[in-house]
C-alpha cells in the first residue's frame, strides 16, 4: 500500500514547488526505519503536476490521541507512549545527526504503521518544510513562519531569526505531553495575518504552565526582537499560574497530575524530568533528541519497543483503520507489485490552519493551506492512467 | 546519508572515467569530435556561471557549482543533438537554486539571460513554459538525487590548516595572489571538466590546492603528504585539470568556429574561462 501526495504548480507560476524539491531531496538522501520511505516520485509533464508516493502507514498520532480522547475515554498505554516517544527521537536524532531541520513536527506528521511487518513502528512524515542547515547559503528565517503554532517553541514566537534544531525538540515534548495528557499542552489561539504576526495568546498559554522566562535561565532572550521591543507587554504578561512560586518542575508534575490518565504512573517518575527537558525556555540547554533516548525514563520498566502497540505479545490497543479509503477501496494498479490507497486528506482539518509557510513560497497548495493530497478517487485514477510517466526507486532504494 | 558522503548518495553516483568515455555516442555520430564536446561543455558551464554572477549576489557560487554537477550529470546519458544544452543550462540553474534553498524566481533568471544574450552569440531565451518542463525533465533524469557535495566545503577546511594560511601571496604581472584566491578561482574553472562526476569533491579540493601551488610556484608536497588522502587520485585530477587548462587556454580558430552546425553554440570564448590560468602565466 502506498499513500500519495499531489503537487501542483502554484498560481505564480514558478515550477515545481519548493515543498516537494525538499521533500523529494531529503527524503532520497535519508533513509531509517523512523522515517517515511518515499517509495516513487511520478511526474506529469502535460498537467503539469508531480506525485510522490509514500509507504503507507494506518495509524498517525492525531488520529491516535483523538481515539483515546473520544472512544476509549482513557489514557494511552505507557509503554505505547514510551516506545512512540522513544521512536520519534530516534528518528529525530538521526535527521539532526545529518544535518536536516524539521520545522512542522506535530501529531499529525508522526506516522505509525498499521498491520504488518512494522506493525506499531513511528514514521517522520512531512518534509515539506525541512531543510540542510550545515553551511545554509541563506539564514533559515528566509523561510518565513515554520512549525504549527501550539508546538512552536518560544524563540520563535519572540521573533528569533537564528534558530536551531531544539525548535523540533520543543514541539517533541509538546507531542510527548499530548500523548500522556490526549490534550495539546500549549493550545494558543491564533492571531491569523499576514507575515509573521506576533502569537500573544500562544505566549502567554505557555507562561500559564511554565512561568515567565527570564534572563537568568535564558541570557540570549534579551537579543530576541520580540522581547527587546517589549511587544505587546511580552516582559510583563500576567502569568496566571495561582502558584508562580513553585518550580517549574512542580508546576508540570500538577499539570500533568491534573490532565493526565496516566497520573498515578507518573508521579515521581523521570517522565516528568525529559518533559520539563524538552521544554526547556533555553533552546541552548534544552535537551537534545541524542540525549534524550539516553534518558533514565528510557530504562525503565516498562521498557519501550519496535512494536508500540503489542507488549510482552499482548495487543494494547487496536486502533480503527483510516476510515476514507481503507475499507472500500478498490485497487488501483500503480504498479505491478503494490495497490495505492491515499493518504486521508482530511485528517488535518481540526488542526488550527498550517501555521507554515504563508504567502506565495509554498506553491505547490490547495486554498486550504493544507499541502494538495490527492483527495477522491477520480483524482487517483486519472493519474495513474497508464502512459503517464513514473518512477519507481524499487527494492534497490533504502 | 546526508551528514557523511561515504553513505551519500553522491558517493553511489560517482561514475569511473572509463564508463564516461561512453557518453554521448550519438553526438560522436553526428561528427562532433570530443575536443568540440569538451569546448561546448566548457562554453555552457561558463554560461552558467556568468548567469550567477549576473545576478548580482542573488545566486552563489556554491548554486553555480550545483547547477554544474546536474548539467555534467544530464549529459552522462544524453547528448547535446538531442538537449539542447543552451536551454538545459539555466534550467539546471533554477533547480540548483531551490534545492539550495535559495530560489531565484524564473522572471528573474529570463533577465538575466536576457542580460547575457548578447554577449553569448545569442542564446535562445526559453519561455516559461519550457523551464518548468525543462525542470521536470532534470528532475527525471537525475532520478531525483538533488544533493551535492560540494569541493568548496572541504577546500574551505583545508585552507584553515595554519601550513597553507601561512602561505605568502604571490605577485604576479596582473597583481598578487594569495594560495587561497587561486585555489577558489581554480576550483570554480575545474567545473568546465567532467571530474565532479568521477572523484569525491575533497579529492577535488586537494587537486585544485596543488593546481594552484604549482600555478603560485608554492610547494605544498609535504603538506601533502601528511594527509591521509588517495594522493593516486589526487595527482590524476590534477593532471586532468592542468591538461585542460594547457588545451584548452587557447583561442578555438576561426574555421572551427564556423563550422555551419556548431555555429551557434561553439565560440571563441570556450578560452575565457581560462582567463585566470593566463593571468598567472
Amino acid at each position: 500500500m502506498l499513500a500519495v501526495k499531489t503537487f501542483k504548480p502554484g498560481k505564480e507560476g514558478d515550477g515545481v514547488s519548493p515543498t516537494a524539491i525538499r521533500e523529494i531531496m531529503l527524503l532520497r538522501e535519508i533513509s531509517h526505519e523512523n522515517i517515511v520511505r518515499l517509495d516513487s516520485v511520478h511526474l506529469n509533464r502535460q498537467e503539469p503536476c508531480l506525485s510522490l508516493a509514500f509507504d503507507y502507514a494506518e495509524h498517525d498520532l492525531y488520529e491516535m490521541i483523538k481515539f483515546h480522547r473520544d472512544k476509549v475515554h482513557g489514557p494511552i498505554d505507557l509503554y505505547t507512549v514510551k516506545s512512540l516517544m522513544w521512536q520519534v527521537l530516534n528518528g529525530l536524532s538521526v535527521m539532526h545527526q545529518n544535518w536536516i531541520i524539521h520545522r512542522d513536527m506535530k501529531p499529525s506528521n508522526v506516522l505509525v504503521m498499521g498491520e504488518g511487518e512494522e506493525q506499531g513502528r513511528v514514521k517522520i512524515a512531512d518534509f515539506g518544510l525541512a531543510r540542510f542547515f550545515q553551511a545554509p547559503l541563506r539564514p533559515l528565517s528566509d523561510n518565513g513562519v515554520v512549525v504549527t503554532i501550539w508546538y512552536r517553541s518560544p524563540e520563535l514566537l519572540l521573533g528569533a531569526k537564528h534558530y536551531t534544531v531544539a525548535v523540533d525538540m520543543w514541539a517533541a515534548g509538546c507531542i510527548f505531553a499530548e500523548l500522556l495528557t490526549l490534550r495539546p499542552l500549549f493550545q494558543g489561539e491564533e492571531k491569523k495575518q499576514p507575515g509573521n504576526a506576533f502569537q500573544a495568546d500562544q505566549l502567554d498559554k505557555i507562561f500559564r504552565i511554565l512561568g515567565h522566562p527570564n534572563t537568568q535561565a535564558w541570557p540570549e532572550l534579551e537579543n530576541l526582537q520580540h522581547w527587546r521591543d517589549n511587544t505587546e507587554n511580552v516582559r510583563v504578561r500576567k502569568t496566571w499560574h495561582p502558584e508562580a512560586h513553585v518550580g517549574q518542575e512542580q508546576r508540570l508534575e500538577e499539570y500533568l497530575a491534573e490532565h493526565s490518565g496516566l497520573r498515578r504512573a507518573l508521579r515521581g517518575s523521570p517522565a516528568v524530568d525529559l518533559l520539563m527537558r524538552m521544554v526547556d525556555y533555553n533552546p541552548l540547554t534544552r535537551i537534545t533528541a541524542a540525549e534524550a533516548l539516553e534518558h533514565e525514563w528510557f530504562r525503565q520498566d516498562p521498557l519501550f519497543g519496535a512494536n508500540s502497540f503489542v507488549h510482552r505479545g499482548r495487543a494494547v490497543v487496536q486502533y480503527p483503520r483510516r476510515v476514507k479509503y481503507s475499507s472500500t477501496a478498490p485497487n488501483v494498479p500503480v504498479h505491478p507489485t503494490t495497490s495505492t490507497a491515499a493518504e486521508a486528506g482530511g485528517t488535518q482539518s481540526a488542526i488550527p490552519s498550517q501555521g507554515v509557510i504563508t504567502g506565495s513560497s509554498r506553491g505547490g497548495e490547495t486554498a486550504a493551506g493544507v499541502p494538495a493530497r490527492v483527495r477522491s478517487r477520480p483524482d487517483l485514477e486519472k493519474f495513474v492512467k497508464p502512459g503517464k510517466r513514473k518512477h519507481d526507486f524499487g527494492p534497490g532504494f533504502r | 546519508m546526508a551528514a557523511n558522503f561515504w553513505t551519500s548518495a553522491h558517493r553511489k553516483l560517482l561514475v569511473p572515467r572509463e564508463r564516461l568515455q561512453g557518453s554521448h555516442k550519438a553526438d560522436l555520430e553526428k561528427g562532433l569530435s570530443d575536443n568540440q564536446l569538451t569546448q561546448l561543455q566548457a562554453y555552457l558551464i561558463l554560461y552558467i556561471g556568468d548567469l550567477a554572477k549576473a545576478s548580482q549576489q542573488l545566486v552563489r557560487q556554491r548554486v553555480a557549482a550545483t547547477a554544474c554537477t546536474y548539467f555534467h550529470r544530464f549529459y552522462v546519458k544524453n547528448n547535446f543533438c538531442e538537449h539542447d544544452p543552451r536551454i538545459i543550462a539555466p534550467a539546471c540553474l533554477y533547480l540548483a537554486s531551490k534545492a539550495e534553498e535559495s530560489q531565484i524566481q524564473a522572471k528573474v533568471l529570463f533577465q538575466m539571460m536576457k542580460k547575457l544574450s548578447a554577449r553569448y552569440h545569442f542564446m535562445p531565451i526559453l519561455e516559461m513554459k519550457q523551464l518548468l518542463d525543462l525542470e521536470m525533465v532534470l528532475l527525471e533524469e537525475l532520478d531525483f538525487h538533488l544533493v551535492v557535495f560540494s569541493p568548496y566545503h572541504s577546500l574551505v577546511k583545508f585552507l584553515a590548516d595554519p601550513k597553507l594560511a601561512a602561505m605568502p601571496a604571490t605577485t604576479t604581472k596582473t597583481g598578487t595572489m594569495t594560495l587561497a584566491e587561486c585555489c577558489w578561482a581554480v576550483l570554480n574553472d575545474s567545473y568546465q571538466t567532467t571530474i565532479c562526476l568521477t572523484y569525491a569533491p575533497h579529492i577535488i579540493a586537494l587537486a585544485c590546492i596543488s593546481v594552484a601551488a604549482a600555478l603560485l610556484h608554492r610547494d605544498v608536497t609535504a603538506w601533502m603528504l601528511g594527509l591521509q588522502a588517495d594522493l593516486d587520485q589526487v595527482f590524476e585530477v590534477t593532471l586532468e585539470i592542468t591538461l585542460f587548462f594547457d588545451r584548452y587556454g587557447q583561442p578555438i580558430s576561426a574555421e572551427e568556429c564556423r563550422r555551419p552546425d556548431l555555429s551557434q553554440g561553439c565560440d571563441a570564448r570556450a578560452r575565457g574561462g581560462l582567463r585566470m590560468f593566463a593571468l598567472t602565466l
